[in-house]
């Protein structure tokens, strides 16, 4: 077996950090619009008309139990058909939203279901609007409830972002097979790319419980 | 006329019906009681008032403005004026007391969030609370917990105050406590509703008692000899 | 609308094939995997504290990697070491190290769910360490280890969907295939999903049974 070397890779290190940028921002902005189509999904499994409900458990039910690869491959070819060209990232990001909705609606079913009864009545006799209730009370119960269960799928979506770079996005397992490719050091690349995602997980991990003691102090 | 005048309220679930033809005149700063044997509809006829249950019938003139309890706008009309107070508090514990209180003043007024903290505060020092602001209401203790519960139903600047079962959850000097509390608000002009089973503080308290039994308007005592009402008295004697 | 010729057919059905044969060799690999890291957690002694370390270290960093980057992982280093591997072997390998990091967890935090009295009371009943084990420990510990275990596997299906990335034809890289072949790209991949979840499905809905189930008794 020929010896490892990692100078060559690590000279490239601060290439692979600006792959580390493109996966946390591709990982922020799917979570984020992902969690904004799973509030809808979540009111309309908790109180929407029957044909909704049924649509938004069916929604995560085959969203769960397909890869997340073959639905953001479906999303790279079919867009074009329909007229609609974008770039990999977007359709990464697309792939990546639509995905994480269908969890995190669950697991905002979950935290809907956990706030007290009494709060619906409680924002309505104060004057709140249904809109006006979830957005203010019931969202914001049960997003803090949730917060662990949040938290832990954003961590799993840091580590399904990785699939961008199949698309030829330039997140960090992209620009390390680029590296991979330039250096044909493409083991040893890859061994400091799997520390760099464990290291990006643990350091999301501290930052998560720092802010939740922070938020428990202050409260 | 008087200051609250309810007339033919009657809900219905499924085919029971919970009230049947209710009505109810209270005048200005009267502190009224609904008392009656559970599943009487007591929690129900305040929950109508703050428009949290849907009616069948009914009409209401509060203040000589009159509200139809059936019009989709009734909740909104019925929750400007009035504010309530539940059993359980409830409290939103995700939240500061502080936040409990400016929320609703905030969002659905729309009053700039400076001013109404001042408000907030002032109120929370008012009842003893000043060193609770910051923090959330499940570390309160129930008495604690009643206090902020009726400082944030005041916040929202009712003229009518419900209350479903103030007392149950206190101790005896808390009682007082919130008892004093209730005659005060009243004396100054808030017309006040309470469910109650604490029967001498029913007795101290009210300018009228309502007995409601099976959906119905039993029996109405008014005044200072409200509970010598013949079957005001047999039904308070026997829940004493 | 294209119809699917009966190579097309086949194509996918020897996919699909190749998609069962990687979850269930990978999941399997997983199982033996994690029930040995989780016992060797579970060891006592000083004797074990390296092992108990590495086996927990392990676990914390396998399910902090991307799985594409385990399987690059797996793939260059047997390539390296000469090993003369299929990629389909590496593909299975890389499934079970992950696997194994998940499963140990579940298995580690089932084992310790049982309470210490009842292992206390086996003890003081004189019953050796096996019949600890199994009459004791394992009964108790299973109802805990199961349901999610089954739940994980769907996720080791999916992550299957990668193999394709080291050059095994499995599901999704038959979509791909024949997607680039002409076929109508929605209806392959509406197939590629709907075979998946064929898959996957079964096995949620016997999780949420297996949990329902066994919380009653």
């Amino acid at each position: 077996m020929t010896a490892l070397h990692f100078q060559p890779v690590l000279q490239r290190l601060p290439f692979l950090l600006g792959g580390v940028a493109t996966t946390v921002l591709l990982s922020v902005a799917s979570f984020g619009a992902g969690l904004f189509l799973a509030g809808g999904l979540a009111v309309l499994r908790a109180e929407g008309p029957k044909a909704g409900r049924r649509f938004g458990t069916i929604y995560s039910t085959i969203m769960t139990n397909t890869p997340q690869l073959s639905q953001i491959f479906a999303i790279f070819y079919c867009l074009p058909l329909l007229g609609v060209i974008v770039s990999p990232f977007a359709s990464v990001f697309i792939g990546m939203a639509l995905n994480a909705a269908a969890y995190l609606a669950d697991i905002l079913t979950t935290g809907l279901g956990r706030v007290p009864p009494l709060y619906h009545d409680a924002a309505a006799s104060l004057g709140l609007t249904r809109r006006q209730a979830y957005m203010r009370v019931i969202f914001p119960h049960a997003l803090q409830t949730m917060a662990p269960a949040l938290a832990n799928h954003f961590q799993i979506m840091i580590l399904g972002s990785s699939m961008a770079s199949i698309f030829g996005v330039e997140d960090l397992t992209g620009r390390a097979y680029d590296v991979g490719s330039t250096t044909f050091r493409i083991l040893e690349v890859m061994l400091v790319t799997g520390v760099l995602y464990a290291l990006l997980s643990i350091a999301l991990t501290g930052l998560f419980a720092l802010g939740r003691r922070l938020f428990e102090g202050a409260a | 006329m008087p200051y609250l005048d309810l007339r033919g309220v009657t809900v219905r679930q499924d085919t029971h019906e919970i009230l049947r033809d209710v009505g109810l005149q209270v005048g200005r700063g009267e502190i009224v009681s609904l008392i009656g044997p559970s599943g009487s509809g007591k929690s129900t006829l305040l929950r109508t008032l703050i428009g949290l249950q849907p009616v069948v019938s009914g009409s209401l003139t509060l203040d000589g403005v009159a509200i139809d309890m059936t019009a989709a706008s009734a909740p909104r009309a019925l929750r400007a004026r009035a504010a309530i107070v539940f059993q359980q508090f409830g409290l939103f514990d995700h939240m500061s007391v502080l936040r409990n209180l400016t929320l609703a003043p905030t969002v659905v007024a729309g009053r700039p969030r400076a001013e109404v903290e001042e408000a907030a505060r002032h109120r929370l020092r008012m009842l003893g609370l000043a060193d609770k602001a910051e923090i959330r209401p499940s570390r309160l203790s129930g008495g604690q917990k009643q206090r902020v519960a009726i400082a944030r139903a005041l916040m929202t600047q009712p003229d009518l105050l419900l209350l479903d079962e103030p007392t149950s959850a206190l101790d005896p000097r808390l009682v007082s406590e919130v008892t004093a509390l209730l005659r005060d608000l009243a004396r100054a002009g808030m017309t006040i509703i309470q469910v109650s089973h604490g029967m001498e503080s029913v007795a101290a308290l009210s300018d009228r008692i309502v007995l409601l039994e099976d959906g119905r308007v039993r029996a109405v005592g008014a005044g200072a000899r409200a509970a010598a009402e013949p079957s005001i008295a047999a039904f308070m004697n026997a829940h004493r | 609308m294209i119809a699917f010729s009966h190579y097309d057919a086949a194509l996918l059905a020897r996919a699909l094939w190749m998609t069962v044969v990687l979850s269930v060799a990978g999941g399997l690999a997983g199982l033996a995997g994690g029930t040995a890291l989780a016992c060797l957690r579970m060891a006592r002694g000083r004797l074990f504290a390296p092992l108990r370390f590495l086996a927990a270290g392990y676990v914390q960093v396998v399910r902090r990697v991307p799985f594409i980057v385990t399987l690059y992982i797996v793939f260059f280093l047997t390539g390296m070491a000469g090993l003369d591997v299929s990629e389909v072997t590496v593909a299975i390998w890389a499934i079970g190290l992950i696997a194994a990091g998940y499963i140990a967890e579940i298995v580690h935090g089932g084992l310790r769910s049982v309470p210490a009295d009842q292992i206390e009371a086996a003890v003081t009943l004189n019953l050796p360490l096996l019949a600890r084990w199994r009459h004791v420990i394992v009964p108790q510990a299973l109802p805990v280890i199961v349901p999610p275990t089954v739940g994980y596997l769907v996720l080791f299906i999916k992550d299957t969907a990668l193999a394709s990335q080291v050059g095994v034809l499995e599901l999704n890289q038959a979509g791909v295939i024949l997607s680039n072949r002409g076929l109508p790209t929605m209806q392959v991949f509406l197939a590629v999903l709907g075979l998946y979840f064929a898959l996957s499905y079964p096995l949620t809905r016997l999780s949420r049974m297996l949990e329902k189930r066994l919380a009653l008794s």
